[in-house]
């Protein structure tokens, strides 16, 4: 008997035990459950609500009035720091969706920072 | 004698077979959100762009891509397709996938097919590593590179759809960029003279579903006992597999077609 000859006679199928692709499948699984459930129950992330801004500076008395951008230079002596806006911890599947809209971003910091302050975005930018 | 040989390979594929097409089309109506319930804060296990108005999950690859360009490890995406891989491995990119669909409907059309090279499956990995994890992580979701950018799915279902909701509103038309407008254009084109182009060359998702098909819970096996070596699921395969040694192959999306042959059956861990 002749067989048509496409390699197909020589070449040895290559199977992974029964027993190893049970174990391996199983921990798989396991491990891709338990991260789901870290992710959602545990996982959370800090969100800077908006870019932080300069705090107004006071103008001292009889002195003209400040433009409507002072520099950090000219706040008085003592007064606090351009305040820092709370960070918010956001869960995972909330920032996916955030994600899924372009509602966040990387800012230079390294923070995670939220791109819109009023209303969010309807859908992804890109 | 090579009669004895094609009488174990079935002229009329089996029922469950049959069925793909509807389950294909079945999954794609599901993941077009037709209850508007928009839950974007779960992971689907397939190729759908979340910028689609109609899309009912978030993209895994968009979020994983996402989450590399804000340094944070995206559990719940990799939780989700280490579940469902784990299990399924590629009978979603055959069985569930709507971009996968797509192309086995452009596919039917009665035009030449060319047979792509194996090596081509590589490049997969290229647009897994480079697109999806490193140009993110290094530079943005800002760069042209960026994998939801130049990806024909969201083109198609997101930028498309807009572009037409925009004009049919007579408002400003948001105009996908020309890179991904080439791409898609590119994609499409393949479709006609090849099967599942974009699964075979490009697709980052098929690649990582492609890694569980040895290890599945679900798989397909061949029992050597059975087999004649009659070739015949070689030239079947849509994906260009010789069915019998390159079952765990992570190019085969498990459309089944090579189960017309009686020595390949799916099992699972559960059968001893």
């Amino acid at each position: 008997m002749v067989l048509p000859d496409d390699g197909c006679r020589h070449a040895k199928p290559r199977f992974v035990p029964h027993g190893t692709r049970a174990v391996v499948a199983l921990a798989l699984v396991l491990c891709g459950a338990g991260a789901i459930v870290y992710a959602a129950a545990f996982h959370v992330i800090p969100v800077q609500s908006e870019p932080p801004k300069p705090a107004a500076a006071q103008p001292a008395e009889g002195a003209p009035e400040q433009s409507a951008a002072p520099s950090v230079e000219a706040a008085t002596p003592g007064e606090a720091a351009p305040a820092q806006p709370a960070a918010v911890m956001e869960s995972e599947p909330a920032l996916v969706k955030e994600v899924s809209i372009g509602g966040v971003m990387l800012a230079g910091s390294g923070d995670i920072q939220r791109t819109y302050s009023d209303q969010a975005p309807s859908q992804c930018p890109t | 004698m090579v009669a004895m040989a094609n009488q174990t390979f079935a002229e009329k594929p089996p029922r469950l077979i049959r069925w793909r097409i509807w389950v294909q089309a079945a999954f794609a109506v599901a993941w077009l959100d037709p209850l508007g319930l928009r839950l974007h804060t779960i992971c689907s296990p397939v190729f759908h762009c979340y910028a689609c108005p109609l899309a009912l999950f978030a993209c895994p690859i968009g979020v994983i891509a996402n989450f590399s360009a804000l340094h944070t490890i995206p559990f719940l995406a990799i939780g989700t397709l280490v579940v469902v891989g784990g299990i399924f491995a590629g009978f979603v990119c055959g069985w569930a996938c709507p971009f996968g669909f797509l192309q086995d409907m452009v596919g039917r059309i009665p035009v030449p097919k060319l047979k792509l090279p194996p090596w081509t499956q590589h490049f997969r990995y290229v647009v897994l590593g480079v697109m999806v994890l490193a140009v993110p992580y290094l530079w943005g979701e800002g760069h042209w590179l960026f994998i939801c950018r130049l990806c024909p799915a969201g083109t198609l279902e997101g930028a498309m759809y807009n572009a037409g909701k925009a004009a049919a509103q007579g408002t400003e038309i948001p105009w996908p960029s020309v890179a991904k407008l080439t791409v898609f254009g590119l994609i499409v084109a393949a479709m006609f003279v090849t099967w599942r182009p974009w699964c075979t060359v490009l697709c980052p998702l098929g690649a990582i579903f492609g890694l569980f098909n040895r290890v599945s819970v679900i798989f397909l096996h061949v029992h050597p006992e059975d087999c004649t070596h009659c070739g015949r699921c070689a030239k079947e395969c849509k994906m260009g597999l010789r069915s019998d040694v390159q079952l765990g192959d992570p190019t085969c999306i498990r459309c089944m077609d090579c189960t017309r042959c009686s020595a390949i059956h799916v099992e699972t861990i559960l059968k001893n």
